[in-house]
């Protein structure tokens, strides 16, 4: 079975050319369509598990041109999203089926969301980086195009801008990169690139600017800090969307391209404290804004960049197998959030927290399948989420302790924001106006089986670090551990207080730091500020041009123009004297020469022949030349 | 030492095979034309398999005058899969010619013909094998009764043909007349003795202009603009896509022949031909306003270009071959696309083919496809012989890479006059309305037209975008098997 795992993504294109082809006439149905093949691949992939998770791996290579590969691998790491991938389209798929029931444009929706996974999963079978590279820019294609799916509403099509410009910066950085590392190795295979890292053939200093390249495109495409604005944005697409692009997969590409490589980033001492540094800050602020935003999806937008900020900083702390298990948590609990949250929104008609209030009476199955997300995400343990954040804050202590103290504090906020988000929405009392109803089955089915894993996916923990390690992790301190689970408490019993028991207001909390809430609130300035920014520059730029064009150009062309004028009063005399003198004199030899010839090739046959005489004795006499010369 | 036993005749199957089909379809009865086009596309099919099945043969028969080698392998499937892609295409045409039998047992002794000259390790082999190609093509542009083109295009390509074989042969008597032998080997060596005498350096110039009107070089080029455009089009895409390709194998031959002793000035010599014929090739398609002259013409240019790879000799060879198999694809892919306009719209000049983006959408994407491959646009198989040629050229420095940069300069001068007609397929509205397909007997749909014609364009893009995989065949069958004997 292993000698064919480059069969694993097939079965998503096939399905993806048959939507083409037949999703006019299918309609909905396409959503069929799509599952059966993420369901072939999943499949697929699982038959190769029992051969690579006893240590096998497999690689299929071909030279495309020169010394660039075309190539797949298949080992633990990739093995393991792959699974992951495959699943949770297969789960999306099925909750699109109910979400999209109304709406238009249904071809268009399902294949993209299949060329996703189709590239998706060559990204992560890629076995060099130009080929991972291609199919990443592919994703950020159907990012784009499926952020803007209601194309038609101005914010979704300047949201898919935003997304498209903003993860472009750190694409083109990371292109950067990847031709540094090419340039050192002389290839950009990942075993090749390893095993010279490993045997020090490279330039600390170039390595490191390399490194910091690939973590720039992986800064764009997980949405870190600064270029971290496009993804809140990116809440304007359907919430499927979210879930699956948003949340448990392409976001992720960035963390597996560097665990990938982190013998690499392990190399680069600098680029990893400047992972750490740019993790944390993500992490921590984005938190924050979370805590006081309204919008449903926007808080669990935020909530995943923070999430994301945990797996950089572990990373970044050099324990990637702790990024990875976080990864596998977090897509679980976060898909399900966000499949919850459009349930909710599917049955209230708004996104705003405020106007939903008591919807656990009317969607039992949607609210408790969130609370089983929420205790997981805010890491309560025994649930999931507590396991692999766990890791993380251990792996930042061990670290650098201040960073350390700083996730503490960001596991506090999770805690808070995210059971704010559920008391809000689902107790109290009923704060709009909706005719609360449960929703239909296709939707609430993947809840349910991603609350089991939700809540359950912790018990891997051990299983998967010494598939990927070796051997078995033991802490060597539990002070991590025991801070991390008083924070949660902590987060837990203020966010009960303020919103489920109403002991403080929190509108009085928002009054006494308003000017921090007003930051808060507008995102710290960062979006104004870039816009700010880059206004300016357009702005500066058009009066540069102006200026260019008034002075520089309309003076060059005033100047050619002067010029031209004198010439062509030159030409004008030298057409009529020379030129045409010429030409006149041109005319009479040719047409005396044509006339003269004509007299003897009176058919033009033998006159092809006469010409191809004077050719031969031409050549003759260059060839008696040259061997004199000789 | 001449007998030939039954295990060398096994290498003869191929060309023995050609010779028994031409025989078969010539006893088939008149009406069989469908009959013919099967036996002719089958034979050559079953002839390519056996060639592929001689592929690391390495055999000298008939007293070494015949020799089985990759090269002549690579050549003879090469030729063997044009030969076979112009017989798919033919089938419609021949459906109302007069003559089909006659079309396709000429074409196949062609064949049979063009099958022997890379093998031949003898002058006088050569010869005739080249006469035998002439010869049978010398009759294909009269396939059309009513056509009195091809008439004109005939005559003037025997005339032209019979003169360019006296050249050879004068040239080839002064080569006997030095050298005492007309074992290509032996030729070498006793020029190695003899030194670079002037006569022997006439006899080359002679060779050359004879190979050279094959070829279609400038100043020997004049019958092939005539000829092309008044043959009626698949046969035109024969006599460029094949025929024409194998003058290029003989020249390669004599190059390889005359390396020894005369190495920079034979070089010489073939570049200054070479430059000059793809710069007045271009010129001259510059202004054409039918498109199938134009076409022509620019055959005319890129056999300059291919020469350009002999020139310059080494690695630059291998460029040569896939440039020589780049454009025999382009050009009958083309001829058949030129072939479906004529029938379509009535006329192969300019206007025929505005709008025909729109009015034929599929056919507009593949003459698209064609005409920037001949302009040697990446990444379509044009373009990297170009490149394998440019690249070592430049590497030789000196008058190389002057080749090499009128190389470039004619490239993007023909870009001009493809993108002209691209230009008038997108850009303007249709003038002409389209004929409606007649099916019947008489005028068939010309499916086998587009066959053909995708055939040929798929292959364009496969081996454009994996170059490697020819270019290592070409330099394996080069290298191991031409270039020492």
């Amino acid at each position: 079975m292993l000698g064919y795992f480059w069969l694993i993504p097939l079965p998503v294109l096939v399905t993806l050319l048959l939507t083409l082809l037949f999703g006019k006439q299918l309609g909905l149905k396409s959503a069929w369509l799509g599952m059966c093949g993420t369901v072939l691949s999943f499949c697929l992939a699982l038959a190769c598990a029992p051969a690579v998770f006893t240590g096998e791996s497999a690689s299929l290579s071909f030279t495309w041109f020169d010394n660039l590969q075309f190539g797949f691998l298949l080992d633990k790491l990739s093995l393991i999203l792959l699974l992951l991938v495959a699943f949770l389209a297969t789960l999306i798929l099925l909750y699109a089926y109910g979400y999209m029931e109304h709406e238009s444009g249904l071809l268009r929706f399902f294949a993209e969301v299949q060329l996703f996974v189709f590239s998706m999963l060559l990204v992560v079978l890629a076995d060099n980086l130009l080929q991972a590279f291609i199919f990443w820019e592919i994703m950020g294609l159907c990012s784009y195009l499926l952020i803007g799916f209601w194309f038609f509403k101005p914010s979704a099509a300047a949201a898919a801008k935003k997304a498209f410009l903003v993860t472009r910066v750190g694409d083109v950085v990371m292109l950067v990169g990847i031709i540094l590392l090419f340039d050192m190795f002389g290839s950009v295979e990942y075993s090749v690139m390893l095993s010279q890292a490993a045997a020090g053939n490279y330039d600390e200093f170039w390595l490191t600017i390399a490194t910091l390249c690939i973590f720039g495109g992986v800064i764009g495409k997980s949405a870190q800090f600064p270029l971290h604005v496009w993804l809140p944005d990116a809440m304007e697409g359907p919430t499927p969307v979210s879930a699956l692009i948003h949340a448990a997969t392409m976001v992720k590409a960035g963390i597996y391209l560097c665990a990938r490589l982190f013998p690499l980033f392990a190399l680069t001492p600098n680029t990893a404290d400047f992972m750490l540094i740019i993790g944390t800050v993500t992490a921590l602020g984005t938190a924050l804004m979370a805590v006081v935003n309204r919008d449903f999806k926007r808080i669990l937008a935020f909530s995943t960049l923070s999430q994301l900020g945990f797996m950089v900083v572990s990373l970044g702390a050099l324990n990637y197998v702790a990024a990875i298990l976080h990864l596998i948590n977090h897509a679980f609990f976060k898909a399900l959030l966000f499949m919850g949250a459009g349930s909710a929104i599917h049955g209230t008609g708004t996104n705003d927290i405020y106007e939903m209030g008591g919807l656990l009476k009317y969607q039992k199955v949607t609210g408790l399948t969130i609370l089983c997300a929420t205790v997981s995400i805010a890491g309560l343990p025994p649930f999931a989420g507590f396991w692999s954040k766990d890791e993380i804050l251990l792996a930042a202590y061990l670290a650098a302790p201040p960073v350390f103290w700083l996730l503490a504090l960001t596991s506090l906020l999770t805690a808070f924001y995210m059971f704010r988000l559920f008391f809000v929405v689902f107790c109290g009392p009923k704060r709009g106006d909706y005719h609360g109803h449960e929703s239909s089955v296709p939707m609430i089915a993947p809840l349910v089986v991603l609350s089991f894993f939700a809540l359950g996916s912790g018990a891997l923990t051990q299983t998967i670090t010494v598939l990927l390690t070796g051997h078995t992790h033991s802490a060597s301190t539990h002070l991590p551990m025991i801070v991390s689970i008083f924070a949660v408490i902590i987060g837990i019993g203020l966010s009960a207080a303020v919103y489920l028991f109403n002991i403080f207001s929190a509108d009085k909390a928002a009054k006494a730091a308003a000017p921090l809430h007003k930051l808060l609130l507008n995102r710290y300035y960062i979006d104004r500020l870039y816009e700010k920014i880059s206004y300016w520059f357009a702005v500066r730029f058009a009066e540069l041009a102006d200026v260019i064009d008034k002075y520089v150009i309309d003076g060059l062309v005033n100047l050619v123009a002067r010029v031209n004028l004198g010439l062509a009063t030159f030409c004008r005399w030298f057409d009529y004297c020379v030129v045409d003198g010429l030409i006149r004199g041109f005319c009479f030899v040719v047409s005396g020469f044509g006339g003269y010839m004509r007299r003897y090739a009176s058919g033009g046959l033998q006159g092809y022949l006469a010409l191809v005489l004077v050719g031969v004795f031409v050549l003759l006499l260059v060839a008696i030349g040259g061997v004199s010369l000789l | 030492m001449n007998s030939l036993t039954l295990e060398q005749l096994i290498m003869l199957l191929p060309e023995l095979l050609l010779l028994v089909l031409a025989v078969i379809i010539m006893l088939l009865p008149e009406r069989a034309r469908t009959m013919a086009w099967l036996v002719a596309a089958g034979g050559l099919a079953a002839d390519l398999l056996m060639c592929l099945s001689l592929w690391g043969v390495n055999d000298y028969i008939m007293g070494g005058a015949y020799a089985v080698n990759n090269f002549a392998v690579l050549v003879k499937v090469m030729l063997l899969g044009l030969a076979m892609l112009n017989v798919i295409g033919s089938h419609d045409f021949t459906a109302r010619v007069y003559r089909a039998r006659e079309y396709y047992a000429l074409l196949l002794m062609a064949m049979l013909g063009l099958l022997i000259i890379p093998s031949s390790m003898d002058f006088i082999t050569l010869v005739v094998a080249f006469e035998l190609v002439s010869i049978t093509t010398y009759v294909l542009p009269l396939a059309e009764l009513n056509n009195p083109q091809g008439g004109e295009a005939a005559l003037k390509y025997f005339i032209s043909g019979a003169f360019a074989s006296a050249l050879i042969l004068y040239g080839l008597s002064l080569l006997y007349g030095f050298t005492g032998t007309m074992n290509l080997q032996n030729c070498a060596q006793a020029m190695a003795i003899l030194g670079a005498h002037p006569l022997l350096l006439v006899a080359l110039v002679l060779l050359l202009a004879g190979f050279g009107y094959k070829m279609a070089l400038v100043p020997f080029h004049w019958w092939a603009a005539d000829t092309y455009t008044g043959s009626p089009s698949p046969t035109t895409g024969f006599l460029s896509g094949v025929t024409q390709k194998g003058a290029f194998v003989v020249a390669l031959k004599i190059i390889v022949v005359y390396s020894a002793v005369f190495a920079p000035l034979a070089a010489l010599l073939l570049g200054v031909l070479c430059a000059v014929t793809m710069t007045v090739g271009n010129v001259l398609a510059l202004k054409q306003k039918d498109v199938k002259r134009m076409i022509a013409y620019s055959s005319v240019a890129h056999a300059g270009n291919i020469g350009v790879g002999f020139a310059v000799g080494g690695t630059a060879i291998v460029g040569s071959f896939v440039h020589i198999l780049a454009h025999a694809l382009m050009a009958i892919a083309c001829f058949f696309a030129l072939q479906i306009v004529f029938e379509r719209k009535g006329g192969t000049m300019m206007q025929h083919f505005r709008g025909l983006g729109k009015q034929m959408p599929g056919l507009a994407a593949a003459l698209m496809l064609l005409l920037l491959s001949f302009g040697g646009v990446p990444p379509l198989l044009g373009f990297w012989g170009k490149m394998l040629m440019v690249v070592p050229a430049v590497g030789l420095g000196g008058w190389y890479l002057v080749l090499a940069l009128i190389l470039v300069l004619n490239s993007a001068l023909s870009l001009v006059y493809y993108a002209a007609v691209i230009r008038e397929m997108y850009m303007r509205p249709a003038e002409i309305e389209l004929l409606p397909p007649a099916a019947d007997k008489v005028k068939p749909s010309g499916r086998s037209y587009q066959l053909a014609l995708w055939l040929s364009v798929a292959l364009l893009l496969a081996f454009g975008l994996l170059p490697n995989w020819l270019t290592e065949i070409c330099s394996s069958a080069l290298f191991n098997s031409m270039l020492p004997w």
